[in-house]
């Protein structure tokens, strides 16, 4: 009986053997797997500062707009597309380093946590450098986006629940004179407020206005003056409210 | 015919050289023939006919995959896993049952697995023989077997058994534990139900 040795001699002899896969292609599929694993990893840390982004925003927990209800506005404020992009992307990543030629030598849990720290490490980075109002204006402008921000939108255009959202287009006197994202401007009677605490009322400013509408045709009278939460952009709301032709604002 | 110097040559020097010549594949399957069929009927009870055919669809694989060689790691380490992937896969395509364990009372391989239990005095009372050993480890699962059978059968290293079964070596030493443990029970179980008949 002939050795597999001796077996492989012949069909070499022979030209019998299969071409063998050549190295630049085992180069060639490591590298795409490492880009792949680097794509992962810097659009999930951006996502990832995105999220911490809103969920630091003082003015994201809209309490005032949920009775004081604490939970509601918890679950309101979280960023649920950002992190669970988040998620997606970092299991993806972990998933990537799992199967690379030495991954396996590492605990998943380890390769998990690490990722999940540096997501958040990094997220927070970015987060504090300004960045992520950046990526966050030029995700808003991706399709299908602007759904996913309608219900966070909509509870800023309700006059009927004396909820107003503008532009500040001009500041004085204890009158205050905004252009809603539907271009209708309003005269604001802000005297009511403390404005001494509100280094946000500069003209050009965003502002979210929570009052009751006077007799008074387009005029309105602010009980409390709060600055528009991150990621809410004038644009959008007039996209938004564009998209509404059904519900006129009244 | 294969050159001299080849003989001199470490296996990882022969491995990066196969993509140019092919006959430095041959001097590896010399080297790791006899033990790589040990090893396959070890963990599958295979036929030595059985064995043979995996063994060479393994060094075929190796060879077409030969550039996926990572020369960081030992060689034996990279073949033993494609065997020991075949073997496995080999047997759940077919689901055949495993055949008796190859075991020669007289194999080294044999006294180290005597040796794998915690306590060696209380093994060496149970009167174990090498057909008992076999049975004993066709009974366990097959990760137990396959841990049990590369640490103390064929000598593998903690790092080794890593790389051939792709796991953390932390985890190679829970599963060795783990398996010790299995194995020690099933003996005493066997012990007394020989005891009994």
């Amino acid at each position: 009986m002939t050795s597999i040795a001796d077996q492989f001699k012949e069909k070499i002899e022979q030209g019998k053997l299969p071409e063998p896969i050549p190295r630049w292609r085992v180069q060639v599929r490591h590298v795409l797997l490492w880009i792949l694993f680097g794509s992962f990893v810097v659009i999930g840390t951006a996502s990832s500062g995105v999220a911490v982004w809103f969920m630091t925003d003082p003015s994201g927990l809209l309490m005032e707009y949920n009775n004081g209800d604490a939970l509601s506005s918890i679950l309101d404020a979280l960023p649920l597309f950002w992190i669970i992009l988040s998620l997606i992307l970092a299991v993806g990543a972990i998933s990537i380093f799992v199967h690379a030629p030495r991954g396996y030598r590492y605990r998943t849990v380890v390769i998990g946590g690490s990722v999940a720290l540096a997501f958040i490490a990094f997220g927070g980075a970015i987060s504090a450098t300004g960045m992520s109002d950046r990526i966050e204006s030029a995700a808003s402008r991706m399709p299908g986006y602007s759904l996913i921000q309608r219900p966070r939108l909509n509870q800023f255009i309700k006059i009927e629940q004396n909820r107003i959202i503008g532009r500040i287009q001009e500041s004085q006197n204890g009158h205050m004179m905004i252009q809603d994202p539907g271009g209708i401007i309003w005269q604001v009677d802000v005297r009511q407020c403390d404005l001494r605490q509100l280094d946000f009322v500069e003209q050009g400013n965003c502002v979210r206005i929570i009052g009751m509408p006077s007799s008074t045709v387009k005029v309105f009278e602010a009980k409390e003056l709060l600055p528009c939460p991150r990621g809410v952009r004038i644009q959008r709301v007039q996209q938004y409210m564009k998209e509404q032709v059904k519900e006129p604002l009244r | 015919m294969p050159p001299d110097e080849y003989q001199n040559k470490t296996d990882e020097e022969l491995a990066q050289s196969v993509l140019k010549d092919a006959n430095a594949l041959v001097v590896l399957i010399r080297r790791y023939e006899s033990r790589l069929l040990s090893y396959i009927r070890r963990i599958s009870g295979s036929s030595v006919e059985d064995a043979e055919d995996i063994l060479q669809e393994s060094f075929m694989d190796a060879y077409k995959h030969i550039a996926n060689f990572d020369p960081s790691l030992k060689f034996s380490s990279w073949i033993y896993r494609i065997v020991h992937n075949r073997t496995i896969s080999a047997y759940r395509k077919k689901k055949k049952e495993m055949g008796d364990m190859s075991i020669d009372a007289d194999d080294d391989a044999f006294k180290r697995m005597m040796a794998a239990g915690d306590d060696t005095a209380r093994m060496a009372d149970q009167n174990l023989t090498a057909e008992m050993v076999g049975k004993i480890l066709k009974q366990l699962s097959e990760r137990d077997r396959n841990v049990l059978v590369l640490a103390y059968m064929e000598e593998k290293t903690y790092d080794e058994i890593s790389d051939i079964l792709r796991a953390p070596p932390g985890t190679v030493a829970t599963w060795i534990r783990r398996a010790k443990q299995k194995f020690q029970k099933s003996a005493e179980q066997f012990e007394l139900a020989n005891k009994i008949i």
